[in-house]
């Protein structure tokens, strides 16, 4: 008897889940449909309908194939690159998940070039980068070379925050 | 037509035109290079500047800054994962894995002679066949096209590996994120939830570059610092003729596909592309090997790309019909100088039409020159340590994401799908079927919804004319082939995945 392949039986389960609540929930809530369709197909719920129904057979044969693995299924376990420890990954991609999204909040309050001065210098830290010249350089000047070149050659204002006026 | 062609030399020869066609195909490749800067925003900053030149000058350079824009996507694609154009998204497929595995040089090598090779050929059938394909062209309605890319999507099965079902639950999530924003027949909202920014759709450009890029920035921070200095060095040589002639026969059918398609108007290099990479994977003898850096796949994919450029301007010169984007702010450019492209054009400004066809065939040749000079100069960037070239490239896409509508709501969802790109990798759910679903989706649905509102709710339309029944054939062919090949799976295979791996 092969093992159950519990990684396809989640995602599986979840995918039938996913569309399952697209079906009967994000799609009566998500798409107006106008008053009166005459051919179905051409309502705008018709084909996110359909690719949900494709989603959820799909997610119905992976999850078939958790529960009965072929032969060759069985075999293609990954053959795993070289990583760190599991709680040292956890953490560094915490802190640059992290620091993505604060990037993108403080682009508002400070601006583009300084936030991304900020975000530069943590995640090449994060990255193992100590040198703090080199560092410093590539933080500093390839924000304000993007500012100069999309400013004032591609002509798209950049926000800048505190530093509009 | 001698005395045409005379003129015609006379209009070309001057030093404006040829520093027009040189100037055009730099600031092409350059802004293709850049993640953010697509080729379309290249030839509209360029537009201004045409204004005051004569008609032939500012037509040259505005069709430079188009080739270069093609060829220049493919760049970044290959070094840093991050596609400067959609188009160019497929040539990720196997350039990156290239890259990876040292032989960045060869692949931009290869993309470069594949796009110098594919837009030669597009520019030889548009003048010699301008005629004849804009005829078949016009027999495309909007149930051929959907035929098209129901064929063109096939290839999911071929990026999907060896799990299927995780590739169409890929291209499933990527078709219905392509249904986000206004209906396009009633002009309802489609999970809008009442954030205005979401009624025009999600743009091309964030998701592809967060569901490339991001994971690959996100994967780094889980590897050991040691392993990654050198990964994408450029220690591999630069492509042999060998290499070039083992891919010949897909640039040559790339270019083909890219021909026949680029004429079509409203299709653009995306689908040839992808078409062209996936009929480079079927045919190949080492089919295994596309998708983990397969140098034919690189050659396919750019081949189909640059085969649209010289093709797309068949219905723009012989009926006046832009074929995309591009093609329309060139009709513009035509206007803005008092001429109107179309069959009275070919009789009242012959000697111009000539000059343009003189200056493309131009164009290839500094594609050649300014690709083989990026190459030796932009792919530095592949040099450097991955610690400092990731972050880097993050701050390369934030400002790219930004400045497609100069908003920040793009750059929010450039890093969500960076998350859910992120989430699919690690839980092998293969990403190349939600980008190909995502890309095409919004055509195949406009088409068929079209053709249905043409024919009253008539399903028989689909197989009205003998283009729909090739393009249903084939097809059929493909998935049979698909069938067939999976029960036939070698049952060594799990020796040749390993060894792959």
């Amino acid at each position: 008897m092969r093992e159950i392949r519990i990684q396809d039986v989640l995602i599986g389960g979840s995918v039938v889940a996913l569309a399952l609540i697209g079906i009967l929930v994000i799609i009566p809530s998500g798409i107006v449909s106008p008053g009166a369709v005459e051919i179905e197909a051409l309502s705008p719920a018709f084909w996110p309908q359909v690719v949900l129904i494709g989603l959820a057979i799909a997610g119905g044969i992976i999850l078939f194939q958790g529960f009965f693995p072929s032969a060759t299924d069985c075999q293609d376990d990954d053959i795993s690159e070289p990583t760190l420890a599991l709680p040292v990954v956890i953490a560094k991609l915490i802190i640059a998940v992290t620091v993505l999204f604060s990037f993108y909040y403080a682009i508002d309050y400070v601006g583009i070039v300084l936030s991304s001065i900020v975000t530069l210098i943590i995640l090449m830290l994060l990255g193992g980068e100590r040198r703090p010249i080199l560092l410093s350089l590539v933080a500093v000047i390839l924000p304000v070379l993007l500012f100069y070149f999309f400013t004032y050659v591609a002509n798209v204002p950049l926000p800048l925050g505190l530093f509009e006026s | 037509m001698f005395e045409n062609i005379a003129d015609a030399f006379v209009l070309f020869l001057n030093w404006e035109n040829i520093v027009a066609v040189f100037a055009g195909v730099l600031i092409g490749t350059v802004t293709g290079a850049i993640p953010g800067m697509t080729t379309p925003m290249g030839v509209a900053l360029v537009l201004p500047f045409t204004f005051a030149m004569n008609p032939v000058t500012g037509i040259l350079l505005l069709l430079g800054v188009y080739k270069g824009g093609l060829y220049g996507g493919s760049i970044t694609a290959i070094l840093i994962k991050a596609p400067g154009t959609p188009a160019a998204a497929c040539t990720v497929l196997d350039g990156f894995p290239l890259s990876q595995k040292g032989d960045a040089r060869k692949a931009l090598d290869i993309a470069l002679y594949a796009s110098v090779f594919a837009d030669f050929m597009s520019n030889l059938s548009l003048i010699l066949m301008a005629g004849f394909l804009a005829s078949f062209a016009l027999k495309f309605g909007p149930p051929e096209f959907f035929t098209l890319i129901i064929f063109a999507l096939t290839i999911i099965a071929g990026v999907s590996g060896d799990r299927l079902a995780m590739g169409v639950v890929s291209a499933c999530l990527g078709l219905i994120l392509a249904t986000v924003g206004l209906d396009i027949i009633y002009g309802t909202e489609r999970f809008v939830f009442n954030e205005y920014e979401l009624m025009a759709g999600l743009n091309f450009i964030p998701v592809l570059i967060g569901l490339f890029a991001l994971p690959e920035i996100l994967n780094h921070f889980t590897r050991p610092q040691t392993d990654d200095l050198e990964a994408n060095s450029l220690n591999g040589g630069p492509a042999t003729f060998a290499d070039f002639k083992r891919c010949f026969k897909s640039i040559f059918r790339g270019s083909v596909i890219g021909v026949v398609l680029g004429a079509i108007p409203g299709i653009g290099g995306a689908p040839a592309a992808f078409l062209s990479y996936s009929e480079a994977k079927r045919t190949s003898k080492n089919p295994q090997n596309f998708g983990k850096g397969e140098l034919e796949g690189v050659a396919a994919a750019e081949a189909g790309n640059n085969g649209v450029a010289g093709a797309t301007m068949i219905p723009l010169l012989a009926l006046g019909v832009p074929g995309d984007v591009i093609t329309a702010v060139i009709l513009g450019a035509f206007m803005i100088h008092g001429l109107t492209p179309g069959p009275i054009m070919f009789q009242n400004n012959i000697d111009m039409i000539y000059a343009i066809f003189m200056g493309i065939m131009l164009s290839s040749a500094y594609l050649f020159i300014i690709g083989k000079l990026s190459i030796k100069y932009i792919s530095k960037i592949a040099d450097v340590p991955n610690r400092i070239l990731y972050p880097v490239v993050l701050v390369l896409c934030t400002y790219g994401a930004y400045a497609v509508n100069n908003s920040l709501f793009d750059v929010l969802v450039m890093l969500l799908m960076g998350l859910i790109g992120f989430a699919m990798v690690r839980l092998n759910i293969p990403t190349a079927p939600f980008l190909i679903a995502f890309v095409l989706g919004p055509l195949l649905e406009d088409n068929f919804r079209q053709s249905l509102l043409l024919s009253g709710g008539e399903i028989g339309i689909f197989y009205r004319s003998p283009i729909c029944m090739v393009f249903w054939a084939l097809t059929a062919l493909t998935l049979g082939m698909l069938v067939r090949s999976y029960f036939k799976k070698p049952a060594s295979q799990s020796e040749t995945k390993t060894a792959t791996s």
